[in-house]
C-alpha cells in the first residue's frame, strides 16, 4: 500500500456558449443617443451649479436635484489627459477583442462637460494638455447613438 | 443595544495566481479553517456569517448559496454582499454593524475570489463599468491608473524612477510576507524595463490577478474578551463611495479617500495620523497609487510623497509604516482584498506579523477597501479599548 | 443608544411587464424621492438627514460589469455610507435595520430595483446552481421549485387544487393594489387548465416574468422615528437562515430553514402563536405551492397543513390571518424587490394607508424573503405599530 498517493487536481471543462442579449431601456438617456445620432453631444445641466455632465445624469449627484435641462456642448473640446494601450481590450460594438491603436482622450467641451474619446493623432507624445480639438463623426447612417458614434477627434489649428 | 466590537481571530490563504487544486468553497474553507483555529473557535460558535466577492469576475450568479454548505454553515443566519472592488470592504462593514447589534455572539467575515474559472465569460476583464458610457470604451483599472499617474506627474515632481522606487520597496515588504502572492525580488532597472501597459503604468506597476480568501471573526465585547487576550478593537468604520459621480475624464484625481479619513479622524479625536496610527494597510491598486494615498491620509502634504520615497523614508522599519504586508500591488483577490488589508492590519495590532511586523507598540492601525473611481472603506482599529 | 428601528416612509412603483420607457436609474430615482419627500430627509454630510443606502440588487441582470457601482449616485452613494446586499430585498431591510442596532446609523435608505426585462430570468437562475454538479444536469430555480413542489404535494397529499387556490387569491387580492401587474380574476379550473410548465407547476402558477420595478423606504433609530412621523411602525424581529444547496440534501417536503429564521424573529419579538397574534401576512410566493409551504415554515399551521389552511379560508381576505391582501408575487413582483415590498406592504396595513385592500385594525405583521432555488435563503421579519 502506498504510504502517500498523491492527487493530481482534478479539471472539468464546461463549455457553455451562449449569447446574453441584454436589453437596455435607456429612457430619458434616449436624448443623448439620439443626440449622438444627428452628431450632436447633449449633456444634463444641474440646476444649482451650471455644470454639464456626461454621461448625463438623471440627477446631480453632489446636489441631488433632478437634472432636466439638456446643453448642446458644441463640436469642439481641449485636451484634458490622453492615454494608448498597449494590450488588447474588447470592442463594445463587435464583441471582438482587438488592438487599439488609436489613443483613448478626454476632452472638456464648450458647454463644460467632459467626456472621453478617440484621438486621430496617433502618437502621444505630440498630444499637448489644452491643445484644441474636433470631433469627426462616423457617416450618419452608421450611427447607432454609442460612444464610437464619434470617430475620433482631431486636433485643430487655433 | 450597540456594543463595542473586536476582531478575535483572522485567516487567509497563501495567495496564488491560480489555486487549480481547491474549487472555490475549498479556497473559503482554508481561509475559514485559519481563521477558527487563530480564534479557538469552532463553526458552532459562529451564528451569523457576511461574506461576499467579486462574483461577475468569476462568472458567477449568488455564489454564497453553493458555498455555504461546504463551510459548515447550514442552519445559520447571514447574507451576502458585493460592491466591485470595495466588496471586501463592504463585507466588513457589515459584519462590523451586525457584530455591533449585539444580537450575535460571533459574525464570521468572509471574502474570495477565485478569477482561474471564468474565461472572462461574464467580466470584461477590466471589471467594473458604466454599461452606458464608459463600459464602451477599452477602460480598465489600467488605464484608470494610466489617467491617475499622469495626472499626478504632471503636477508634482514624480518621475518614472520614483515610481519604480515605489514597487521595489512593495516587493521587499512582499519578501516579508509568506502570504503574499508576488514576491520577486525586484530592481529599479527590473520595473523600468518592464512591459509598458499604458504609459506611465507598465504591467509590474499593477497588481496581479489572484486566487484568494480571507476570512476574520468579530465579536461583541463581552463575547471577544472570554474569547481571546488578545481582541483587536474596530475603533470606527466608514463606508464612503462615489456611486459614479465622476468619470476619469471628468476628474482624473477622484478619490474619497481624504474625505473619508477625515470623517473618521474626526470622529477617534486623531489629529496627528502618522504619530496616532502606527499601521497602514492602504489598498493601492497600482504603485503609483501608493504616492498619492500615503497624501490623502494625512502623512504628508499633497504632490510629495514620492520625495519620501526618493529619502527612503517609507518601508517596515521605517519613519512611514506603510503597506509592510506588500499590498495590493502583491496580491488582489480583487473581493477580498479589502479583508486582506484588514486581517494584516490585525496581525500588526496583534504583533503577529512574523517577519513584516512593524517594530514597536501599534496601538492604532489603519486599513481601507478601494474600487471603481476613488471609492473607499475605512476600518480603524485599536488595541486598547 | 439605538432603541427600536422605525421604519418612516415607503414607496413603491407600479410593476408592469416591461418599463420600456425608463432607465433603470429613472426606477431608483422615483422611489428614492418619494420617501424623501414624505420624510423630507435630504442627503446630508452633518448628520441631520439620510446617513446611509443600502442598496439590494442583482448586478448580473443588469450588465455584466458590476453597474451599480455607477448607479449608486442616485440613491446618494456620493460620499455617504453605502452598501449593497446581493440577496433580496428582505435581507436589505434586515441589514439595514442592524445599522441602525449597531448604533453607527441613525437614518438609512433602502432601495431595491431590478428591470427583469433586460435578461433572460431563468439565464441567471441557471448561472446560480453550483457548477460543477446541478447546473451540469440543467438545474434551475425553475426546475429545482417543480422538484420541490413535487416533493412536498406527494408526501402531505397536497391537491393541484390547495396550490391553484393560491394564485386564485393572488390575483383577486391584486385587484385592490393600484400598484399590482396582474389582478385578472381566475378559477381555479382556469389556474389547472394552463400549459404545464415544470411538473407539477403549471404557468399560472408561477410568478409572472419578466416584470420592472422598484421600492425604497427609510429607517430610522427610535428618537428620530418619532421626530420625522407620528406613525412610525418598529421592526420587532429579525431572522435569516440558509439551507443547503443541492438539493438532494433536503427533504424538500420541509422549509426547516424558513422554520429556523421565522423563530428567531419570533423570539426577538415575543411572538407565540403567528396566526393569532399576526393581523396580517405579506410573503414571498414565487410558485403557487410556495404560499402553502411557506405557512408551514412561519408556523401558521402544522407541517403538511398548509393545503388545510388554505382551504380553511384563513388566509383569505376578512379571515384570521390574511395572506398577501397585495396579490404578492403570484400577481407580478421583480425578484429582488419583492422582498422588500413585503415589508413596505406590511408598513402600508399598519399605518392604516393600504386602501382597498387594508385588513382593519393591524397591528403586527409578518414579512418574508426567500432567496436561491427552492427556498435556500429565508428571511422574516415582524413589525408592529
Amino acid at each position: 500500500m502506498s504510504t502517500e498517493e498523491k492527487q493530481e487536481p482534478e479539471f472539468i471543462q464546461f463549455r457553455y456558449p451562449r449569447q446574453v442579449t441584454y436589453h437596455h431601456a435607456l429612457g430619458y438617456q434616449s436624448k443623448f443617443a439620439n443626440g449622438l445620432k444627428q452628431g450632436r453631444i447633449l449633456a444634463t445641466k444641474c440646476p444649482v451649479d451650471g455644470r454639464c455632465t456626461i454621461p448625463p445624469r438623471i440627477v446631480c449627484p453632489f446636489h441631488h436635484v433632478r437634472q432636466t435641462e439638456w446643453v448642446d456642448q458644441g463640436q469642439r473640446g481641449r485636451l484634458i489627459s490622453a492615454f494608448k494601450i498597449n494590450f488588447p481590450m474588447f470592442n463594445s460594438r463587435t464583441g471582438e477583442l482587438q488592438n487599439w491603436e488609436n489613443p483613448i482622450i478626454a476632452v472638456e467641451l464648450e458647454g463644460g462637460a467632459r467626456m472621453d474619446g478617440w484621438c486621430a493623432e496617433m502618437d502621444p507624445e505630440k498630444l499637448k494638455t489644452g491643445m484644441l480639438m474636433e470631433a469627426v463623426w462616423r457617416p450618419e447612417e452608421e450611427r447607432q447613438g454609442r460612444a464610437d458614434d464619434i470617430l475620433y477627434w482631431k486636433p485643430v489649428e487655433e | 443595544m450597540a456594543e463595542r466590537i473586536a476582531i478575535v481571530g483572522v485567516g487567509q490563504t497563501h495567495h496564488k495566481s491560480k489555486r487549480p487544486d481547491v474549487t472555490t468553497a475549498e479556497l473559503c474553507a482554508e481561509a475559514v479553517e485559519r481563521c477558527l483555529e487563530d480564534a479557538g473557535m469552532q463553526m458552532k460558535d459562529i451564528d451569523h456569517l457576511v461574506m461576499g466577492s467579486f462574483e461577475v469576475a468569476d462568472g458567477y450568479y449568488s455564489p454564497d448559496k453553493w458555498i455555504i454548505p461546504e463551510l459548515g454553515v447550514v442552519g445559520k443566519s447571514g447574507l451576502e454582499m458585493q460592491n466591485v472592488g470595495t466588496t471586501g470592504g463592504v463585507v466588513a462593514a457589515a459584519s462590523f454593524n451586525s457584530a455591533a447589534t449585539g444580537l450575535f455572539d460571533a459574525v464570521l467575515c468572509l471574502a474570495w475570489q477565485k478569477m482561474d474559472e471564468a474565461a472572462g465569460a461574464f467580466g470584461r476583464g477590466g471589471g467594473g463599468a458604466n454599461e452606458y458610457w464608459t463600459g464602451q470604451f477599452p477602460m480598465s483599472p489600467i488605464t484608470n491608473f494610466a489617467r491617475r499617474t499622469y495626472a499626478y506627474m504632471d503636477r508634482s515632481g514624480c518621475t518614472e524612477e520614483h515610481i519604480a522606487i515605489v514597487r521595489v520597496k512593495q516587493d521587499q515588504c512582499a519578501m516579508k510576507n509568506e502570504y503574499a502572492q508576488l514576491r520577486l525580488g525586484l530592481t529599479v532597472e527590473k520595473v523600468m524595463q518592464d512591459v509598458l501597459l499604458a504609459w506611465p503604468i507598465r504591467r509590474l506597476h499593477m497588481c496581479p490577478t489572484t486566487a484568494g480568501a480571507a476570512a476574520c471573526i468579530v465579536c461583541p465585547e463581552e463575547k471577544a474578551k472570554k474569547v481571546t487576550n488578545k481582541p483587536v478593537w474596530v475603533e470606527d468604520w466608514l463606508t464612503c463611495h462615489q456611486g459614479g459621480a465622476l468619470t476619469m475624464a471628468e476628474d482624473p484625481t477622484a478619490s474619497t479617500l481624504r474625505y473619508a479619513c477625515n470623517v473618521v479622524y474626526k470622529r477617534c479625536g486623531i489629529t496627528n495620523p502618522l504619530k496616532e496610527i502606527q499601521a497602514w494597510e492602504v489598498y493601492e491598486p497600482a504603485s503609483p497609487a501608493e504616492l498619492r494615498w500615503i497624501e490623502e491620509v494625512g502623512i504628508c502634504e499633497d504632490y510629495t510623497a514620492w520625495k519620501l520615497f526618493e529619502q527612503n523614508k517609507v518601508g517596515i522599519d521605517k519613519e512611514v509604516p506603510f503597506n509592510p504586508s506588500g499590498g495590493v500591488t502583491a496580491t488582489n483577490p480583487i473581493g477580498a482584498t479589502p479583508v486582506v488589508r484588514l486581517v494584516e492590519a490585525v496581525l500588526q495590532v496583534r504583533g503577529d506579523a512574523g517577519e513584516h511586523q512593524i517594530q514597536g507598540k501599534i496601538e492604532r492601525a489603519l486599513a481601507t477597501g478601494y474600487g471603481g473611481q476613488g471609492e473607499n472603506v475605512i476600518m480603524l482599529l485599536r488595541k486598547s479599548l | 443608544m439605538a432603541g427600536r428601528v422605525g421604519i418612516v416612509a415607503v414607496a413603491q412603483t407600479k410593476f408592469e411587464e416591461k418599463k420600456l420607457d425608463k432607465h433603470v436609474t429613472e426606477l431608483m430615482y422615483d422611489v428614492t424621492r418619494a420617501v424623501m419627500g414624505q420624510t423630507g430627509l435630504e442627503f446630508k454630510e452633518d448628520g441631520t438627514g439620510i446617513d446611509s443606502t443600502v442598496a439590494a440588487a442583482y448586478d448580473l441582470l443588469h450588465g455584466p460589469s458590476g453597474p451599480y457601482m455607477f448607479l449608486g449616485y442616485v440613491v446618494g452613494a456620493y460620499k455617504r455610507e453605502d452598501e449593497r446586499v446581493l440577496e433580496d430585498g428582505a435581507l436589505a431591510v434586515y441589514y439595514g435595520a442592524m445599522q441602525i442596532l449597531s448604533g453607527h446609523c441613525n437614518t438609512v435608505l433602502l432601495v431595491a430595483y431590478t428591470k427583469e426585462s433586460l435578461i433572460d430570468k431563468n439565464l441567471y437562475e441557471w448561472v446560480g446552481m453550483d457548477q460543477i454538479y446541478q447546473r451540469r444536469v440543467g438545474l434551475d430555480f425553475v426546475s429545482a421549485a417543480g422538484l420541490q413542489a413535487m416533493r412536498y404535494t406527494t408526501k402531505y397529499g397536497i391537491t393541484p387544487e390547495q396550490c391553484a387556490k393560491a394564485v386564485v387569491k393572488a390575483r383577486k387580492n391584486a385587484g385592490n393594489n393600484p400598484n399590482a401587474m396582474c389582478c385578472d380574476s381566475l378559477t381555479v379550473d382556469d389556474v389547472l387548465r394552463s400549459t404545464m410548465l415544470c411538473d407539477p407547476i403549471r404557468v399560472l402558477e408561477a410568478k409572472p416574468t419578466p416584470v420592472d420595478g422598484a421600492c425604497a423606504m427609510i429607517l430610522a433609530s427610535e428618537e428620530k422615528a418619532k421626530e420625522i412621523t407620528d406613525k412610525p411602525v418598529w421592526i420587532t424581529g429579525l431572522g435569516s437562515c440558509y439551507d443547503h444547496h443541492d438539493l438532494g440534501w433536503r427533504d424538500l417536503a420541509d422549509c426547516e430553514a424558513l422554520a429556523t429564521a421565522a423563530q428567531r424573529a419570533y423570539k426577538m419579538a415575543g411572538i407565540k402563536d403567528p396566526l393569532k397574534e399576526f393581523d396580517v401576512a405579506e410573503i414571498s410566493e414565487q410558485y403557487s405551492y410556495q404560499e402553502l409551504l411557506w405557512s408551514e415554515g412561519l408556523a401558521f399551521c402544522g407541517k403538511g397543513e398548509g393545503g388545510k389552511l388554505i382551504d380553511s379560508g384563513k388566509t383569505e381576505m376578512g379571515g384570521e390571518l390574511p395572506i398577501n391582501p397585495s396579490g404578492g408575487m403570484l400577481s407580478g413582483l421583480p425578484v429582488c424587490v419583492a422582498g422588500m415590498d413585503r415589508v413596505a406592504e406590511c408598513v402600508l396595513q399598519l399605518r392604516g394607508e393600504a386602501g382597498a385592500r387594508q385588513v382593519a385594525g393591524a397591528k403586527k405583521a409578518v414579512a418574508h424573503g426567500v432567496d436561491g432555488p427552492a427556498g435556500q435563503l429565508q428571511c422574516v421579519i415582524t413589525l408592529e405599530n
